[in-house]
C-alpha cells in the first residue's frame, strides 16, 4: 500500500512539478516515472495476492516485469527503446544518465520481484514459489535498506559506473516489497523449514556487502583497490559463511521438532487412552500410570505411583502375577497376558485383562516394562450371571408345581416337567414325541395353533388363555395355558415356553357360584335397610347403598374401613363383644343399639342384627349386619329423660319455686316456695286469675310472651317480671319453663321454676347507677376494701393510670400506684376511721411510670350493719397545675430581675449623661484653676473659694446619683418594711429621671409642696415602682410631636398615700386596658420593654397592702400608686 | 485664620460648664460666644460672624445633632462644627459623615480641643502640608484604574477631610501612611492620614487626610473644591456625593 502511494505520489509530483516528493533532497536522483510506475504495480501486485486475488497480481507483476526487463535490455544492449519517455520528458537529471531511465539497479529490483511474483501466483511454479520469493525478498529487503541507509548518508552503493543512481522514494519501495515477499514467503513456509532461508540469508549478506563495498570504493575515490577487494571478498565470504550456518541451525531444530513431537503423541496416547497403562520400573515398582488407570482403580495417579502393582491385585492372583512379571522382566517371555483381578482403593474387585511387554532402548537395555489393562469386570460378570441364570432356571423349571413345557418352532416340545407329566397322565418319554395341539381339546386346537403361529412370528409377546386339555386317560381338563418366547442371542424365537395350570375344578364351582351370587346382589343391594358384609378383622367387605346413605360415605369410602371405625367410641365396646360372640362363639344371630359417626361427624343411632355367615365348612367368614336407623326414636328417649331430670333436680331444692302448669285446666301446682314468692298463703292448684293479679301489670305481657313461645317452640325460656307485694312493694322473680308433652307429642303443659331475685335486681341497679355516676366524673375513682384491694376502679381511674378495671381489680390499689403521702399513712388511714374522710395530697404513679399529684379524698363506706367495709378514693390530677405554679413562681422572680435590669438598661445612659456633666464640670473648673495658676503664677482667692465650692457641689450631685442608682439596682424583696417619707421617695426617684427628661425636652411637673405623708414599706421596691411609672409615661410621650410632658401628684386619699403619674399622652385605649398589667404585655415597640414593668409594680403594690391602677377618668394617660398610709407610731 | 482671632460659639446646656468653658475660650480665642441649646445657637449664628461652633449633644430644645444638620443645609459657607458629647448618643462614624469637623467626649480634653479647633481654621491646602510623622507602621496602598472608577465602582468616596475607603482589614485607628496609584491617570495619590473608625464587616475604613505629597496636594484641593462634599469623612464608600464622581 505504502509502495502504491509512494508510486502514485511520485507520478503526480511529476506531473504537479513538485520535486520534493521525487528527489527528497536535490542533491539526489530522482524516482523516474517508470520507477513510479513500477513501484505502484508492485504494490498493487502484493496487495492483491494479499487479499487473494492471484490473478490481478500475476497481471501486475508482468508488466512490472516486462518494464523491467525492457530496461535491463536497454542497459544491456546499450540502447534506448525510446519508452523511457513515454510518461513524460523528466526535468530533474540529476545522477540519471539516461533521461527518464530508471536506475540498473532498480531494473534488475523490480526484474526479481516480479519473476518472484509471477512465481507465487503461478500455479506451476507454486511449489518453488516460497523459495523464490524469500531469496528474492531477502535480496530486495537489503539492497533497499541498505540503498536508503547509504543515500541518507550520501552515499550512493548502486551506482554502476556514470548510470542513473537509485533514489530515495525507490529504495524505500524496495525495501517495502522486499519485506512483502519474505512474509509473504513465510507465510507459505515457516522460518524453521524454509529451505530459502540459507540462500536468502546468503544473497542478503551479499547484497549488503556488495553495496557497502560500492559505497566505500565511491567514498575513498577507489584508491585502495586491494583493501576494497578484501573487503568485497570478505564480505561474500561471511555471507556464504552465514547462509551455511543459518542452514545447519535450521537441520537440528528441525531434528529436534520431530522428536519433540514424537514425545507428545506418546503422551497423549500415554494420558488419554481408555485402556489402563502403566509403566512399570524393571524393579517391578510404577514408573508412570495414565488417568483411565487410576480411574479404574480409584487411586490417584500419585498413590499408585509410590506402589507396586502387586499391591492391589487380587490375593488369590498375585503369585501368578508376580510370576509371569518377573519372566517378562528377566526377558524370558517377550510379553504375556492375563486375566487376573485387581482391589479397587474402596475394596471392589473389578476383573482385568492385563497386556505387558517390555520396552527397550537402542542398545537393547530394558527400559521398562509397559502393561495395558483393560476392565473386563463387566463382561467377566456377565458370563457368571448368564451361568447362574442357566441354574436357577433349570431348577425353577424342573420344580414347578405348574405344568412346564418348552416348545420348539415347529411345535415339537423339546423339554416337559414333571408337573406336565402328573396334569397330563403322559410320561415325559410320551409327551416328548408329541406336540401339545395333540393333546388339545379338538375345539381348542385351532385357536391353540393360531395363537402359537403368532406368538412364534413374534405378533404377540406372550398370551394366556383357558383351554382344555384332554388328559391320557381321555378326561377333559381345563387348564391355564400362559405362554412366551425365548430368544436366542440373536433374537431368534428358540422356544415357546408355556404354563400350564389346573382349573377344572374352579371353572365347575365357578358357574354355580355366580348364579347364587347374583341373586345375594340383587337382594343385598336393594334392601331399604342397611346392610353390611363384614371381615373377621371388622373390615366392612360390602355396604349396601342404604347403610351407605345413613352413614354419607360412598360404598368405596366404607370398604376401606372397619366397623369400628364408624362406630361412636363409646360403643366400640359393645360392638367388639357382639362381634366375638358371633365369630368367636358361634351364636348365630346377636342385636345391639348402637351409635354411629357418620361421615360429617354427626351421631346417628342404629339396631344392628348381626348373623354369621358360615363358609361350606361351617366356619365363619363374614358377618353380615343389618342395620336400622333409629336416631329419632332416640332423641325423643334422650330429651324425656332430660326433663325429668332437670325436674327432680329442681325439686330437690328448697329455695326454688316449682310449678306445673296444665293446659287443658289452666291451672297450677305450686310448692311451697312458690306461694312465698307470690306472697300467697298455700292452697291447692293455683288459677291463671290467682297468679295474674299479682303480677306487674307492665310484665304482664312479656310473661304472656314467654309462656306462649315455651308452648310453641316446646323450647325452654325463662322471663323476669315483678310481682307487687300487698304492702306495695315490689319484688323482682325470675322464671323458668319448658313444655311438658303428652304421649302423643302434643304439648299437655309447662313446668317450671321461680326464684325472687329482689335483692339481686337491687344490688345491680344501685351498682348500676353508681358506677354509671363514678364512670360520669373525669377524677380517678376507686374502691379498695379494708385490706386495700380494689373493688371498683372507675372509667376516670382508668383513664388517669392506665390500667383498665379487670386489670386493676384485686391488686391493692398502694401497691398498684406506689402511693405517696406526705404525711404518715397510718394518720390517713386513721383519720378515715375516726372521721369517715380525709383530704390531701398524694403521689400517685401511673402504668407507664409517670408520677402524678394528686388532690385525693377519702371516704370510708360502710355496709347495711353500718361496718366500715370499703374506702372509696376521689383523686384529681392536680400535677399539671402543681408545676405551673412551681414555673411561675420560679419564673416570676427571674422575669422580675430581667425587668428590673433592663430597667436599669434604659436608665443607664440618662444616667450616664447626669454625671457626664457633673463631672465635665468638675473637669472644667479644676483645669481652669490649674490654668489661671499656670498663666499668673496665682489665683485670685475669691476665684479659688468659688471654684472649689462649685466643685464640692457637683460632687456630691454625681454622689446623690450614684447613691440611688446603687439603691434602685438591689432587689428589695427581702427588706424590712420601713416606713418612709412619700417625699424622699420622690426626690431619690426623679434625681434619676430628671436628665433623661430633660434630654428629650420632656416636661416635669412636680408638685410645689409634697404633703408629708409617711408609707411602711421597702423602700427600694416602692422606688422601682415610681420609676417604672416614671419611666413608662416617658416612654409614652418621647416620641410624642408638640409639647410633652409627664406630671407627678402625690395625695392621701381615705388613709392611703397616692402617687399618680399623668404623662400629655392621649390614654389607653379602651380595649388595650383589660390588658394592661398583664405578664409580658406591652404597648412599646420590640426591644424596648419587657412588659413586665407594670405587672411586677402591680405585684409589689400589692405586697405593700395596695395596689397600682389605671385611672381613665382624666383625658391624658394616668396610673396611681396607692399605698396604705403608715400608722403615726409606726411614722415616728 | 489664627485661633486666637477666631470667633467661637459654645453650644452647653449645663450653665456652670458653659461659663467655665465659655471663660477660657474667651482666652484662647478672639471671642466666645455662648448659647443654652441649639435653637439659642442658630440665632447667635444668624447675628455674628462665627467662625467655630462647638456644641453639646444632648441639650434640650434642639440637641446638637440638629443643630450641625441645620448648619450644614442652612447656613452657606457654613462654620465647622465640633461636637462634644457625654455619652455615645453617636459614632464618631456619624459625626463625620454628617459633616462634624470632630466628635470630643465630655469631660472635655482642652489639648484635644485646641488642636481640633486651629485645624478647623486651617484652608484644606494648608491642612495638608503639616509635617509628616515618622516610623509609621500601618500602611495603605492600593491601585485603581482611575479615580472616576474607584468612586464609581464604590470602592472610595472623599469627603472634605478625609476619605472612606473599602477595605479588608488590616487597619487599625491611628496613623496610616497611604498611596492610591491611579493607574490610567498615572496619578500617585499618596500621603499620611488617621484612621478615624473602622468597619471591617462591611469592609470600611474612615481616615482623615493630616499630609498630602506634594504633586497631588493641588489636585486633592482642586477636587475637593469642584466636588464640594458634605461630609467631612464619608460613612461609607457609597455616600460619595455625585458632584464629586463628576468632578472626578
Amino acid at each position: 500500500m505504502i509502495v502504491t502511494t509512494i508510486g502514485v505520489v511520485v507520478l503526480v509530483a511529476w506531473y504537479v512539478h513538485f520535486p520534493l516528493l521525487i528527489q527528497v533532497q536535490p542533491d539526489m536522483a530522482p524516482m523516474h516515472r517508470m520507477t513510479a510506475l513500477s513501484a505502484a504495480l508492485s504494490g498493487a501486485a502484493l496487495i492483491f495476492f494479499a487479499n487473494g486475488r492471484k490473478r490481478a497480481a500475476g497481471l501486475c507483476a508482468g508488466l512490472v516485469f516486462l518494464i523491467a526487463a525492457l530496461v535491463c535490455g536497454e542497459y544491456t544492449m546499450n540502447a534506448d527503446y525510446g519508452f523511457d519517455r513515454l510518461l513524460g520528458d523528466p526535468y530533474i537529471t540529476v545522477r540519471t544518465s539516461n533521461l527518464g531511465r530508471m536506475s540498473p539497479i532498480s531494473s534488475l529490483c523490480f526484474l526479481g520481484y516480479s519473476l518472484a511474483m509471477l512465481a507465487m501466483c503461478s500455479r506451476a511454479l507454486s511449489h518453488f514459489a516460497s523459495a523464490i520469493a524469500g531469496v528474492t525478498g531477502s535480496g530486495l529487503a537489503t539492497v533497499g535498506l541498505v540503498s536508503l541507509a547509504n543515500l541518507l548518508l550520501h552515499r550512493d552503493p548502486y551506482s554502476w559506473g556514470g548510470l542513473t543512481s537509485v533514489s530515495i522514494p525507490s529504495s524505500t519501495a524496495y525495501a517495502l516489497l522486499g519485506f512483502g515477499l519474505l512474509a509473504m514467503a513465510r507465510e507459505e513456509q515457516p522460518a524453521t523449514r524454509a529451505e530459502w532461508l540459507p540462500v536468502g540469508v546468503c544473497i542478503g549478506v551479499g547484497a549488503a556487502v556488495l553495496g557497502i563495498w560500492r559505497a566505500l570504493i565511491e567514498h575513498e575515490e577507489s584508491d585502495l583497490p586491494l583493501i576494497s577487494l578484501v573487503i568485497l571478498t570478505g564480505g561474500l565470504a561471511l555471507a556464504l559463511l552465514l547462509g551455511l550456518a543459518v542452514y545447519q541451525a535450521q537441520r537440528t531444530q528441525r531434528g529436534s521438532e520431530a522428536l519433540r513431537q514424537s514425545e507428545a503423541r506418546f503422551r497423549g496416547v500415554f494420558e488419554h487412552s481408555p485402556l489402563g497403562l502403566v509403566m512399570v520400573h524393571t524393579d517391578y515398582r510404577f514408573m508412570k500410570v495414565n488417568e483411565s488407570m487410576s480411574r479404574m482403580l480409584g487411586y490417584s495417579a500419585e498413590e499408585l505411583e509410590s506402589m507396586s502393582p502387586l499391591e492391589f491385585t487380587h490375593p488369590d492372583d498375585r503369585e501368578l502375577s508376580n510370576r509371569l512379571a518377573q519372566r517378562l522382566l528377566r526377558g524370558e517371555i517377550p510379553l504375556y497376558q492375563l486375566e487376573k483381578r485387581y482391589v479397587k482403593k474402596n475394596g471392589e474387585v473389578i476383573w482385568a485383562a492385563l497386556t505387558a511387554t517390555l520396552i527397550r532402548d537402542r542398545q537393547g537395555r530394558v527400559l521398562y516394562s509397559l502393561g495395558i489393562i483393560e476392565d473386563i469386570t463387566e463382561r467377566k460378570s456377565d458370563q457368571e450371571a448368564l451361568r447362574d441364570s442357566e441354574e436357577r432356571f433349570r431348577g425353577v423349571f424342573e420344580s414347578s408345581p405348574l405344568g412346564l413345557a418348552l416348545v420348539r418352532p415347529d411345535l415339537k416340545l423339546a423339554k416337559v416337567n414333571a408337573s406336565l407329566c402328573r396334569l397330563s397322565g403322559y410320561s415325559e418319554a410320551e409327551l416328548m414325541t408329541m406336540n401339545p395341539l395333540d393333546y388339545t381339546h379338538p375345539d381348542d386346537r385351532e385357536e391353540s395353533a393360531r395363537l402359537a403361529e403368532s406368538l412364534f412370528k413374534g405378533e404377540i409377546p406372550f398370551y394366556q388363555a383357558e383351554k382344555r386339555y384332554v388328559k391320557k386317560n381321555g378326561e377333559i381338563m381345563w387348564v391355564t395355558l400362559t405362554s412366551t418366547i425365548l430368544r436366542d442371542r440373536e433374537g431368534r424365537p428358540a422356544y415357546g415356553l408355556g404354563m400350564i395350570q389346573d382349573i377344572t375344578e374352579r371353572k365347575t364351582q365357578q358357574e354355580a357360584l355366580r348364579e347364587s351370587e347374583e341373586r345375594f346382589r340383587g337382594l343385598f343391594e336393594q334392601s331399604p335397610i342397611g346392610l353390611t358384609l363384614m371381615g373377621m378383622d371388622y373390615r366392612i367387605i360390602k355396604a349396601n347403598a342404604a347403610f351407605c346413605r345413613m352413614l354419607g360415605y360412598s360404598e368405596a369410602e366404607v370398604t376401606r374401613m372397619t366397623a369400628l371405625d364408624f362406630t361412636y367410641p363409646e360403643d366400640r365396646e359393645p360392638t367388639v363383644s357382639l362381634v366375638e360372640k358371633l365369630f368367636g362363639q358361634g351364636v348365630p344371630m346377636q342385636k345391639l343399639e348402637k351409635r354411629y359417626l357418620t361421615k360429617t361427624g354427626q351421631i346417628i343411632w342404629g339396631r344392628v342384627n348381626a348373623s354369621v355367615i358360615l363358609d361350606s365348612q361351617g366356619k365363619p367368614i363374614y358377618g353380615m349386619g343389618m342395620i336400622e336407623d333409629i336416631s329419632e326414636r332416640k332423641r325423643a328417649e334422650e330429651e324425656l329423660r332430660m326433663v325429668t331430670q332437670r325436674l327432680s333436680l329442681a325439686t330437690k331444692s328448697a329455695s326454688i319455686g316449682i310449678w306445673e302448669w296444665e293446659l287443658r285446666t289452666d291451672l297450677a301446682i305450686w310448692n311451697e316456695q312458690m306461694f312465698e314468692i307470690f306472697a300467697m298463703p298455700p292452697q291447692g292448684r293455683v288459677s291463671r286469675e290467682d297468679w295474674a293479679g299479682r303480677i306487674h301489670p307492665e310484665d304482664m305481657p312479656r310473661v304472656e310472651r314467654f309462656l306462649s313461645a315455651v308452648i310453641r317452640n316446646q323450647t325452654p325460656g325463662t322471663v323476669e317480671f315483678r310481682i307487687g307485694l300487698p304492702d306495695g312493694s315490689i319484688r323482682y322473680a325470675s322464671a323458668y319453663g319448658g313444655a311438658v308433652l303428652d304421649e302423643k307429642g302434643q304439648v299437655s303443659g309447662v313446668v317450671g321454676m321461680a326464684q325472687d331475685i329482689t335483692k339481686r335486681k337491687q344490688a345491680e341497679q344501685r351498682l348500676a347507677e353508681q358506677a354509671e355516676l363514678l364512670d360520669l366524673a373525669h377524677d380517678a375513682i376507686f374502691v379498695r376494701d379494708l385490706e386495700g384491694r380494689i373493688t371498683f376502679w372507675s372509667r376516670g381511674a382508668r383513664d388517669t393510670y392506665g390500667w383498665t378495671a379487670e386489670e386493676a381489680l384485686g391488686h391493692t390499689s398502694n401497691e398498684l400506684l406506689h402511693t405517696e403521702f406526705n404525711v404518715p399513712q397510718e394518720d390517713v388511714e386513721a383519720a378515715v376511721r375516726s372521721r369517715a374522710g380525709w383530704e390531701g395530697e398524694v403521689v400517685h404513679t401511673t402504668r407507664d411510670g409517670r408520677k402524678l399529684i394528686m388532690a385525693s379524698r377519702w371516704s370510708l363506706e360502710r355496709d347495711e350493719a353500718g361496718a366500715p367495709h370499703a374506702i372509696m378514693q376521689i383523686n384529681r390530677d392536680i400535677t399539671a397545675r402543681k408545676q405551673l405554679e412551681a414555673q411561675i413562681e420560679a419564673g416570676r422572680e427571674q422575669m422580675a430581675a430581667a425587668a428590673r435590669l433592663s430597667a436599669l438598661g434604659m436608665m443607664a445612659g440618662g444616667v450616664a449623661h447626669e454625671i457626664n456633666n457633673p463631672l465635665a464640670i468638675i473637669h472644667a473648673l479644676a483645669s481652669e484653676l490649674a490654668e489661671i495658676v499656670e498663666e499668673r503664677g496665682s489665683a485670685p482667692p475669691a476665684m479659688v473659694a468659688r471654684s472649689s465650692m462649685l466643685i464640692r457641689q457637683t460632687a456630691e450631685r454625681i454622689a446623690a446619683i450614684v447613691k440611688s442608682l446603687r439603691k434602685i439596682s438591689r432587689e428589695g424583696s427581702k427588706d424590712r418594711y420601713y416606713p418612709v417619707r412619700i417625699a424622699k421617695i420622690l426626690h431619690e426617684t426623679l434625681e434619676l429621671s430628671r436628665a433623661r427628661f430633660a434630654a428629650r425636652d420632656v416636661k416635669l411637673i412636680l408638685p410645689s409642696a409634697i404633703p408629708d405623708l409617711t408609707v411602711a414599706c421597702r423602700e427600694v421596691q416602692i422606688e422601682q415602682v415610681v420609676l417604672n411609672l416614671l419611666q413608662n409615661a416617658y416612654d409614652a410621650v418621647a416620641g410624642q410631636a408638640g409639647e410633652r410632658w409627664v406630671r407627678v401628684d402625690v395625695s392621701a386619699r381615705s388613709g392611703n398615700a397616692v402617687i399618680s403619674v399623668t404623662d400629655s399622652g392621649p390614654g389607653i385605649p379602651a380595649e388595650l386596658r383589660d390588658r394592661i398589667g398583664e405578664p409580658f404585655f406591652t404597648t412599646k415597640e420590640v426591644g424596648k420593654g419587657s412588659g413586665l414593668g407594670l405587672s411586677l409594680s402591680k405585684t409589689i403594690a400589692e405586697e405593700h397592702g395596695g395596689n397600682v391602677e389605671y385611672d381613665d377618668a382624666c383625658g391624658h394617660t394616668r396610673f396611681s400608686l396607692t399605698l396604705p398610709l403608715a400608722r403615726q407610731a409606726e411614722a415616728a | 485664620m489664627r485661633l486666637e482671632e477666631a470667633f467661637v460659639l459654645l453650644v452647653e446646656d449645663e450653665p456652670l460648664l458653659c461659663e467655665v468653658m465659655s471663660a477660657w475660650l474667651g482666652r484662647v480665642a478672639g471671642k466666645a460666644f455662648c448659647a443654652q441649646n441649639g435653637r439659642e445657637a442658630l440665632r447667635v449664628l444668624k447675628g455674628n460672624r462665627i467662625d467655630i461652633v462647638v456644641s453639646d449633644v444632648r441639650m434640650p430644645v434642639m440637641d446638637g445633632i440638629a443643630l450641625l444638620e441645620t448648619i450644614n443645609r442652612s447656613t452657606p459657607g457654613h462654620p465647622p462644627v465640633i461636637l462634644v458629647t457625654g455619652y455615645s448618643d453617636l459614632t464618631l462614624r456619624e459625626a463625620y459623615d454628617r459633616g462634624a469637623e470632630a466628635l470630643l467626649e465630655k469631660p472635655i480634653d482642652r489639648e484635644a480641643l485646641l488642636l481640633v479647633m486651629r485645624r478647623c481654621l486651617m484652608q484644606p491646602g494648608e491642612l495638608w502640608q503639616q509635617p509628616r510623622r515618622r516610623g509609621v507602621e500601618s500602611k495603605l496602598q492600593t491601585r485603581f484604574a482611575s479615580l472616576a472608577s474607584a468612586l464609581e465602582a464604590e470602592k472610595l468616596a472623599f469627603g472634605r477631610k478625609g476619605f472612606c475607603i473599602e477595605r479588608s482589614g488590616g487597619l487599625r485607628e491611628g496613623p496610616v501612611d497611604f498611596s492610591m496609584d491611579f493607574k490610567d491617570e498615572g496619578r500617585v495619590f499618596a500621603g499620611q492620614g488617621e484612621v478615624r473608625w473602622t468597619a471591617p464587616e462591611e469592609r470600611q475604613a474612615g481616615i482623615e487626610i493630616i499630609n498630602v505629597d506634594e504633586p497631588c496636594r493641588a489636585w486633592l484641593v482642586d477636587l475637593l473644591r469642584r466636588g464640594a462634599p458634605a461630609a467631612c469623612i464619608p460613612a461609607s464608600t457609597a455616600s460619595a456625593s455625585g458632584t464629586l464622581r463628576s468632578a472626578a
